[in-house]
């Protein structure tokens, strides 16, 4: 689950990346469809594409969020009551031109996260990303939660797979009318939470035996650093966002 | 030694392990083919062992990080953060160690989950929750209902039965651990005469 | 002064009707290899803890008695920060993961960043520990795809990186078969090289006969003999108190006690056995 990153995006400070994130979001939910689509979807693409990522990106984006726009514009369009300029029409299906903006406007907040979210994975690794968070004094605990996570659960699903191989030799149906399928829920499941926690103990003397617990700073075999470029972009976005909210502001009130 | 540090290494252990939970509940309901989708066992479960803050931490953990290839999952995150913390209370007050309590804390789960998950379906996700109930919403639009109607008779049909039998399995599971483990959780004293 | 001192320990487990370990006293002096040897169940991985500072908080229970680590009483020391001072490797090699690491270079250096060590330290702390160990070639490969006999041995290294005072290995090679077993004594033996100070529980005798210097064994809640590791070996007593004790020994005293030769000197080591044999042939047979 974790693959070594490539490309120019991936040297950049992943604290810098983040700041770009939150901004694309919030300017996202400050303008309408026309950032998110227009600017904000372009720019994710060439930016994968600049990186390298390219093609991975592009089948993340569109398997997280195909389904999802394609229910959101039917919903719209089937609650359209406007008497807005009808485009299409068959039968009982009529689209309205206002039923499309809804969806547009209603998708946009989404589709930004989830563009500018897959982006960053794809130029990020998770664990530069706790390393930067440690350097701002964010607690070493909160970088053990979430790399730990991200080993175990290949390793549960495996383990998951494992028992549930045993339990159908045991007998436990797997297939069949659906109260034989839930019963062999518990049976796949249970084990492998009951051992997991049974395993806590030592794992939990693990840590401390290597200092998890010492209350000394931490430091860090792998080195990160903020660099100029660093401080620069992320300045400049938060500028950007800011001028871009002022002046929506401004057309806003006037 | 204070005792807040030893119970918080176990407990903080335990979240890792109540985010995989959520995760592989999820996958075997899905190679069951059963059609309830129940992923949060892990959270529940952390919530009554180690209480309402470590199981709110392990809902929105557990969202976050499926939300890194799956986006749409992150906004979520505040119905498993808050189904964590109803667990932790519920824990608190002893409910999960009589079929009663368990009952209770079942409707209460399954009561946040309906207050939490569907403002967030409608405002943000436009009465879309990405997994096959959208099929169900389309069809009672379609019948002429309103978008909330929709969305909550919707999550009525299809999140209701796993709340219950997530409360139980996690009721079930806390029976089957060994005392002297029990024994190391800050809940610990809940469940142990 | 003693590394570690036991002041008259007496536990009872929380959960338990009865103490499992009452009055225990002993002291363990720097560069010591001190085996600890006793029935299953007898309390044997209990002391480990109480050692290791896990008694009585992570392990809840009443404990009475005090110990002492370089003459400080370890109850004022938390479980994270005796870490520095204190290592513990115990039976399951699997479960001694950090859990976050991908390498076993990265994992042995986990410890060291836990302690706050600079980087380009780290770094010659755990390049010099691969070459002492000669775990050099395991050293891309990810934790949880070793061996067992692999598994112990990075857990040792990971803890040994540290540069505790002292090391306390708990039945290492229970779960082990022949070859790791053997890999395992292998690296024991070096750390014996380096005069480390190390407290050792195990249960295959032949094998401790061969490293460790004293010998403590315990029996009914009590420490029953400490003395020095060919004492308590060639003692048949050893024998009463569920224990084995090594092959060679048990031969001696089998030839002895049929009167068929005289041995003065039960051997304990093989090394032992093959000088006593050794000088019988030199001088010819009576």
């Amino acid at each position: 689950m974790l693959e070594r990153r490539k490309g120019p995006l991936s040297k950049l400070y992943p604290l810098t990346k983040l700041v770009f994130l939150f901004c694309a979001v919030i300017l996202a939910i400050v303008f309408d469809w026309r950032f998110g689509y227009l600017v904000m979807v372009p720019l994710t693409l060439f930016l994968a594409a600049f990186s390298g990522n390219f093609f991975s990106f592009l089948k993340k984006f569109i398997g997280a969020l195909l389904l999802f726009v394609i229910f959101v514009f039917l919903f719209k369009i089937m609650l359209d009551k406007s008497d807005s300029q009808i485009l299409f029409q068959w039968q009982f299906i009529v689209i309205r031109i206002q039923g499309l903006i809804d969806g547009l406007n209603q998708t946009s907040v989404l589709v930004v996260m989830a563009a500018v979210v897959l982006l960053f994975f794809e130029t990020t690794e998770v664990e530069d990303l706790m390393i930067s968070l440690q350097q701002k004094k964010v607690s070493h605990v909160v970088s053990y939660i979430v790399l730990s996570t991200l080993q175990m659960i290949p390793d549960m699903v495996k383990r998951s797979k494992v028992i549930m191989q045993a339990q159908q030799a045991r007998g436990i149906e797997t297939e069949g009318n659906i109260y034989l399928r839930m019963r062999a829920f518990f049976p796949s499941l249970g084990p492998l939470i009951i051992s997991s926690i049974s395993e806590l103990e030592e794992r939990a003397i693990t840590l401390e035996v290597r200092g998890f617990s010492a209350s000394v700073e931490k430091t860090f075999l792998k080195d990160i650093q903020s660099r100029s470029i660093d401080r620069i972009l992320s300045l400049g976005f938060i500028f950007l966002s800011m001028a871009l909210i002022g002046w929506r502001i401004y057309v806003w009130l006037f | 030694m204070s005792k807040a540090a030893k119970y918080s290494t176990m407990a903080i252990l335990l979240i890792p392990i109540g985010i995989a939970i959520n995760y592989v509940g999820g996958q075997i309901a899905l190679i069951l083919k059963l059609p309830v989708f129940i992923d949060v066992i892990g959270t529940i479960l952390v919530g009554a062992l180690a209480g309402p803050l470590f199981g709110a931490i392990t809902g929105l953990v557990t969202n976050l990080i499926l939300g890194i290839t799956a986006p749409t999952w992150i906004p979520y995150a505040i119905v498993n953060v808050a189904i964590g913390i109803v667990a932790g209370l519920c824990a608190k007050k002893g409910w999960f160690k009589t079929v009663k309590g368990a009952f209770i804390t079942s409707v209460l789960i399954w009561l946040i989950t309906q207050l939490t998950a569907n403002p967030v379906t409608v405002y943000l996700f436009g009465g879309v929750t990405g997994s096959g109930s959208s099929f169900i919403t389309s069809f009672l639009i379609a019948t002429g209902q309103s978008l909330w109607q929709s969305v909550i008779t919707t999550a009525l049909i299809t999140e209701t039965v796993d709340k219950f039998i997530s409360v139980f399995i996690v009721f079930f599971i806390i029976k089957a651990i060994p005392a002297r483990t029990l024994l190391k959780f800050p809940l610990a004293k809940h469940y142990l005469d | 002064m003693a590394v570690l001192e036991l002041k008259d320990v007496t536990f009872k487990y929380q959960l338990a009707k009865e103490t499992i370990l009452e009055n225990i006293s002993l002291s363990i002096e720097k560069g010591e290899f001190v085996a600890l040897v006793g029935r299953n169940g007898v309390g044997k991985t209990t002391l480990c803890s109480i050692m290791r500072g896990l008694i009585p908080t992570f392990h809840t229970g009443t404990m009475s008695g005090q110990v002492l680590l370089n003459g400080i009483d370890i109850s004022d020391m938390s479980i994270g920060d005796l870490a520095l001072h204190i290592g513990f490797v115990f039976q399951n090699p699997f479960v001694q993961v950090s859990g976050v690491k991908q390498t076993v270079f990265e994992e042995i250096a986990y410890g060291l960043e836990n302690l706050g060590v600079e980087r380009s330290e780290i770094i010659r702390r755990v390049d010099e520990m691969l070459v002492q160990l000669n775990i050099g070639h395991l050293k891309l490969k990810h934790p949880m795809q070793l061996s067992g006999g692999q598994s112990q041995r990075v857990a040792l290294a990971s803890v040994l990186v540290m540069d505790p005072g002292i090391l306390i290995i708990d039945e290492p090679t229970s779960q082990l078969d022949p070859q790791g077993t053997e890999e395992v004594f292998e690296t024991i033996r070096l750390l014996k090289e380096r005069k480390k100070t190390i407290i050792l529980v195990e249960h295959k005798v032949d094998w401790v006969a061969e490293y460790a210097d004293r010998v403590i064994v315990i029996n009914d809640k009590h420490i029953v003999k400490d003395a020095s590791a060919s004492e308590v070996f060639s003692d048949p007593m050893l024998l009463e108190t569920g224990n084995n004790l090594p092959q060679v020994a048990l031969l001696a005293l089998r030839l002895k006690e049929s009167g068929k030769t005289d041995i003065e000197n039960i051997p304990t080591t093989l090394d032992e056995a093959y000088q006593q044999l050794k000088g019988r042939i030199d001088h010819g047979s009576h």
